[in-house]
């Protein structure tokens, strides 16, 4: 992980973080978060603890609103240890976020605007003995219980 | 409150329901709650000037279909839309006071013949808190999250610094109201979309509260039905291809779909 940029102060709780949320590394705007990180932070703070960082100083954070129905949850660095507790506040923020209405007739086709809501983001896992994997997903926001699930299942395999 | 609130919503759907004198009642008591720091019952009466508010709105919204105003009657169907989100988002105890309504508006939002949006792009590099005034900070979070109730009032962000980083076009927007008109000159705004289903529905359709449902299918026609079609006109199937790269090569004829329309409960 690349701490030059940061303050002094932040290199050490980041570098310790078992969560570590990281910019959106978009060409536009590199150092950006995605909408809604502001929360998310505050989230998973408080149900998972001080070792929860965020890869930007105070002054310097910057949220861009890509205003298409896509709840993006950005990018994280996540240690293997506290990987099922941090899929499990993800799927309680993402129900929040997302309150889908019933679904119409389904025999109708329906417009772009009306399909189930969707989720982005990517998690890069490691452990303790630098075994590393990365998982992208952009999909349905109720599919993530399953992929939460194959994540680990992913992780485990070989 | 509590009592009240359910005394207020028996009587809803009554004809001659006085929606706006309601509204002025309910938003005086949540005040005083407000003021009595009563969290409890600001909340209720919130949550109930909610449900009579979407419900006006909704009638409104349906007297502007009749009156063929269809992008003013989109825009208030979007707040529709948004209100319920936010209701249910703090108080999902409510939903069968609005679930009526929540289908209907999804409904007609889908015979809208909108399919293009503009999205604006925006850097937020700060805002603060509606509720406590504070700048949000990264790191000191006032602890009010946007679109939750505290004390009877809707938490959400004043932008105070942002950058417009781009426009871009959209199937499937945040925000529906920004929908693509075309223009004949600088200020002549055309509105050139077709509304022939919901013109269709209105016919018939005469009371908001009288429930309604639709089903598509598809049939083919000749090409023969379609007196102008050419190879480079937009394929009536809805594909948005050409014609000609389209049904044009279909043996079966052009793709129509046909909406039924039937009045009344869904068996």
């Amino acid at each position: 992980m690349d701490v030059a940029g940061l303050p002094e102060d932040l290199k050490a709780s980041v570098m310790a973080a078992d969560v570590l949320i990281v910019p959106s590394m978009m060409p536009a705007q590199p150092k950006a978060f995605m909408e809604g990180t502001m929360d998310l932070y505050a989230v998973l703070k408080t149900l998972m603890g001080d070792k929860i960082e965020i890869c930007i100083a105070d002054d310097d954070y910057e949220e861009i609103e890509l205003n298409s129905r896509i709840l993006r949850l950005g990018r994280f660095c996540v240690k293997k240890v506290v990987l099922p507790v941090f899929l499990g506040v993800l799927s309680a923020y993402i129900y929040d976020r997302i309150k889908e209405p019933e679904p119409i007739e389904v025999s109708v086709e329906l417009p772009e605007y009306q399909q189930p809501a969707t989720v982005s983001f990517t998690i890069e896992v490691e452990d303790t003995l630098g075994k590393k994997k990365e998982f992208q997903y952009e999909g349905p926001a109720a599919d993530y219980k399953e992929i939460a699930a194959e994540i680990e299942r992913l992780w485990n395999e070989e | 409150m509590k009592n009240k609130s359910q005394e207020i919503l028996k009587h809803l759907l009554e004809d001659g329901f006085d929606y706006d004198a309601t509204i002025k009642e309910v938003d005086a008591l949540r005040k005083g709650y407000q003021q009595q720091h009563d969290e409890e019952n600001a909340n209720v009466a919130w949550a109930t000037l909610e449900i009579v508010s979407l419900h006006r709105d909704y009638s409104k919204a349906f007297e502007m279909l009749r009156d063929k105003k269809y992008y003013e009657a989109w825009c208030l169907l979007e707040q529709i839309e948004i209100g319920i989100t936010h209701l249910l988002r703090n108080f999902s105890g409510t939903k069968n006071a609005v679930s009526y309504i929540e289908m209907m508006v999804r409904q007609l939002q889908s015979l809208y013949p909108y399919k293009v949006f503009l999205s604006t792009e925006m850097l937020i590099k700060e805002r603060t808190c509606s509720i406590c005034g504070k700048k949000r900070y990264i790191r000191h979070h006032c602890g009010h999250f946007a679109g939750h109730v505290y004390n009877g009032e809707m938490c959400f962000d004043y932008v105070e610094k942002c950058a417009l980083e781009g426009v871009a076009i959209v199937f499937n927007p945040e925000h529906k109201y920004a929908v693509a008109f075309g223009r004949n000159g600088e200020d002549d705004h055309v509105d050139h979309y077709d509304y022939k289903l919901l013109e269709g529905l209105m016919d018939w359709w005469k009371d908001p509260y009288y429930p309604w449902h639709y089903t598509t299918k598809y049939i083919h026609k000749s090409p023969d039905d379609f007196s102008d079609l050419t190879e480079e006109s937009k394929c009536p199937c809805g594909s948005g291809k050409k014609f000609g790269e389209c049904c044009k090569n279909d043996p079966e004829g052009v793709k129509h779909v046909v909406y039924e329309f039937k009045f009344g409960l869904k068996k």
